[in-house]
C-alpha cells in the first residue's frame, strides 16, 4: 500500500514538472517569435544569444565576484532588517504604547517609494552601503508587522496554562512563542527576502557601487548591450529564486518544526 | 508536595461573566484533603470560581485564601493580572492587601515567583495541550521526563508518549491534560469536567487514582453529572444561578 503511494505521488510530481517545464519552454518559444518579428537584437535579443552571453559570463571571475558582492551586500541589509525586526516586534508586543509610537515610521516606510529612498540614501550615505541600507528599509517593517501579529495570535489558553503551571519566561518563549510566531516569520522572511533583491538590485543600478549585479545592469544600457541587460536580468531572477528557496531551507533545517501540529 | 494549608476560605466573593454576575457574596470554607464538587446548572460560574481560585481571573469582590497550620494565609484577592494564591505572613495583611495589583513583571518568572505561592494545579475543560509538542514533551514541561511517563502510563497512555496532540483523540488528549495536572504535584488540583471525552474504563481508571490523591490534598471538581459526584465526591456545593450563598 505504501508502495502504491510512494509511486502515485512521485508520478504526481514528474507530471507537474513536465507541465513546468513545458510551460516555460512556451515561453521561451514566444519570446524567440518576439525576438524573431522585432527583427533587432538591439531592441530584443534572442533567447539562444542571451544563454550563449550568460554562459560566456559564467566563465569569467568578475561574474562571481560581482554576484557575491550583490548577495552579500543585500543579505547583510536583509539580516540586519530581520534582527532588528524581530526585536521591535518584541518590545512593541510588550508595550502598546510603543506599538502606537512605532506604527506610523513604520507605515511611512511601507508607503514610501523606493526609489524615494534610494535617492536620499545616495545623499546620506556611501555608495557600496546603500543597497544594503535600502534592502533593510524592504525587510524591517514586514519582519515587524508579521511578528507582532504572530505574538498577539499567540493562543491565550496555552499562555493560562504556561502561568498555572509556573513555566519559566524560558520555556515560555521557546516552547510557546517561538513556535507560534514562526510561521509568521517564514511568511515575512520569504517575501521580504525576494522584495529586498529586487529594491537592492534598483538601488545598485542607482547608486553604482563597484562589482555589483545593478552597475552591470546599467553599463549594459549605457553601452547598448541589451544582450547583456537580458543576460544579467536572468542572473537576478535566478538568484532571487535561490535565495528564497535558501531561506525557506534554513528554516526548516534550524527553527523548530510545527508540522505536526496539522 | 509542598506549601500545606488548613483549609482555603471564599468570602463574599462576587464574578461576572461578560458584564453579568454570575455569582454574588459568594463563601464557602474547604477542607485541605478530600474532594468537594462544585455542582450547579450551566452559567452559575462554577468555571469562574476554578478560574479566580487558580489566579486567571479576577473577582470583582471578595477574597480567596488559604489558611495554614502556621496562622499564615494564602490569598487571591483582586489579581487582575492573574497571580494564583500567596501566602501573607499576617492574618491582618489580608485586609491590607484586598486591592493590591500585582507587578505584571512577576508573571511566568520562576526565579522571581513569590516562593510561597501555593500550587496549584488545573485540568482545563479543553486540554490546552500544546499542538506542536508530544504527549511527553508537554507533561515534561513541568516535571522530569521520567515521571512524565510515569504519569502517562498511570492515566492509560503506555506507548502513545511520542504522539503529537493531532495524532491524540479527543480522550487521549483530555487523559494527557489529566496527567500533565497531576505530575505537577500540587496539593490543589482543580478539575474543571474532567471526565468529558473519556470511556467508561479511563474513566474509572482516573477516577481510582483521583480517589487515591484526595486522601492528602484538596480536588475541586466541576461537573454536570451526578454519576461523577457520587464516584468522587466528599462534599457537595450547589450553586444555583446568580449565588448569593454561604456555604
Amino acid at each position: 500500500m505504501a508502495g502504491r503511494s510512494n509511486f502515485v505521488f512521485k508520478s504526481n510530481s514528474l507530471r507537474k514538472n513536465i507541465i513546468g517545464i513545458s510551460i516555460f519552454l512556451i515561453w521561451v518559444v514566444i519570446w524567440e517569435c518576439i525576438s524573431i518579428g522585432v527583427g533587432q537584437e538591439l531592441m530584443v535579443p534572442s533567447p539562444v544569444s542571451v544563454i550563449i552571453r550568460l554562459y560566456y559570463l559564467m566563465g569569467t571571475v568578475a561574474f562571481w565576484q560581482i554576484t557575491a558582492t550583490t548577495v552579500f551586500r543585500i543579505t547583510i541589509g536583509f539580516l540586519i532588517g530581520c534582527v532588528l525586526g524581530v526585536g521591535l516586534a518584541v518590545i512593541t508586543s510588550v508595550s502598546s504604547l510603543l506599538y502606537a509610537f512605532f506604527k506610523p515610521i513604520l507605515n511611512i516606510i511601507k508607503a514610501t517609494p523606493v526609489a524615494s529612498f534610494i535617492i536620499l540614501a545616495l545623499i546620506w550615505i556611501r555608495g557600496g552601503q546603500i543597497p544594503a541600507f535600502i534592502s533593510f528599509l524592504m525587510v524591517f517593517p514586514i519582519i515587524w508587522a508579521n511578528v507582532s501579529k504572530g505574538i498577539s495570535q499567540t493562543d491565550r489558553n496555552i499562555l493560562e496554562m504556561a502561568k498555572v503551571y509556573h513555566l519559566t519566561r524560558t520555556q515560555i518563549v521557546k516552547k510557546i512563542f517561538v513556535h507560534s510566531v514562526l510561521p509568521y516569520f517564514t511568511a515575512a522572511a520569504t517575501i521580504s527576502m525576494g522584495l529586498a533583491w529586487k529594491a537592492g538590485i534598483a538601488a545598485e543600478v542607482l547608486s553604482t557601487p563597484q562589482f555589483a549585479i545593478g552597475t552591470s545592469i546599467y553599463d549594459s544600457k549605457i553601452y547598448l548591450e541589451t544582450v547583456d541587460l537580458f543576460a544579467w536580468s536572468i542572473v537576478v531572477i535566478a538568484m532571487s529564486v535561490i535565495l528564497e528557496r535558501l531561506i525557506e531551507f534554513l528554516i526548516k533545517r534550524y527553527l523548530p518544526s510545527r508540522d505536526m501540529e496539522l | 508536595m509542598n506549601n500545606e494549608f488548613k483549609e482555603i476560605k471564599i468570602e463574599n466573593l462576587t464574578a461576572n461573566y461578560f458584564e453579568a454576575n454570575v455569582f454574588e457574596n459568594f463563601n464557602a470554607t474547604l477542607p485541605a484533603k478530600g474532594c468537594v464538587c462544585f455542582f450547579g446548572p450551566s452559567g452559575c460560574g462554577k468555571t469562574t470560581l476554578l478560574q479566580i481560585i487558580a489566579g486567571l481571573k479576577a473577582p470583582l469582590s471578595g477574597i480567596v485564601y488559604a489558611e495554614n497550620n502556621k496562622q499564615e494565609f494564602i490569598d487571591n484577592t483582586k489579581s487582575n493580572n492573574m497571580k494564583a494564591l500567596t501566602i501573607l505572613s499576617k492574618s491582618s495583611e489580608i485586609n491590607k492587601k484586598k486591592n493590591f495589583l500585582f507587578n505584571i513583571s512577576q508573571i511566568g518568572n520562576r526565579e522571581n515567583q513569590n516562593k510561597n505561592l501555593l500550587k496549584i494545579a488545573y485540568v482545563f475543560q479543553e486540554d490546552r495541550l500544546i499542538p506542536w509538542l508530544t504527549a511527553l514533551e508537554n507533561v515534561s514541561l513541568i516535571t522530569p521526563k521520567n515521571s512524565a511517563m510515569i504519569w502517562l502510563e498511570k492515566v492509560g497512555l503506555p506507548g502513545e508518549e511520542s504522539k503529537y496532540p493531532s495524532q491524540l483523540s479527543g480522550g487521549m488528549k483530555q487523559r494527557v491534560n489529566i496527567a500533565r495536572a497531576l505530575a505537577f504535584d500540587a496539593p490543589v488540583i482543580l478539575l474543571d469536567e474532567p471526565f468529558k471525552g473519556l470511556d467508561d474504563a479511563a474513566k474509572l481508571q482516573i477516577i481510582e487514582i483521583l480517589n487515591e490523591l484526595k486522601k492528602d490534598r484538596l480536588l475541586l471538581l466541576v461537573t454536570h453529572d451526578q454519576e461523577d459526584i457520587s464516584l468522587l465526591a466528599d462534599n457537595t456545593i450547589c450553586m444555583p444561578l446568580n449565588t448569593s450563598s454561604n456555604v
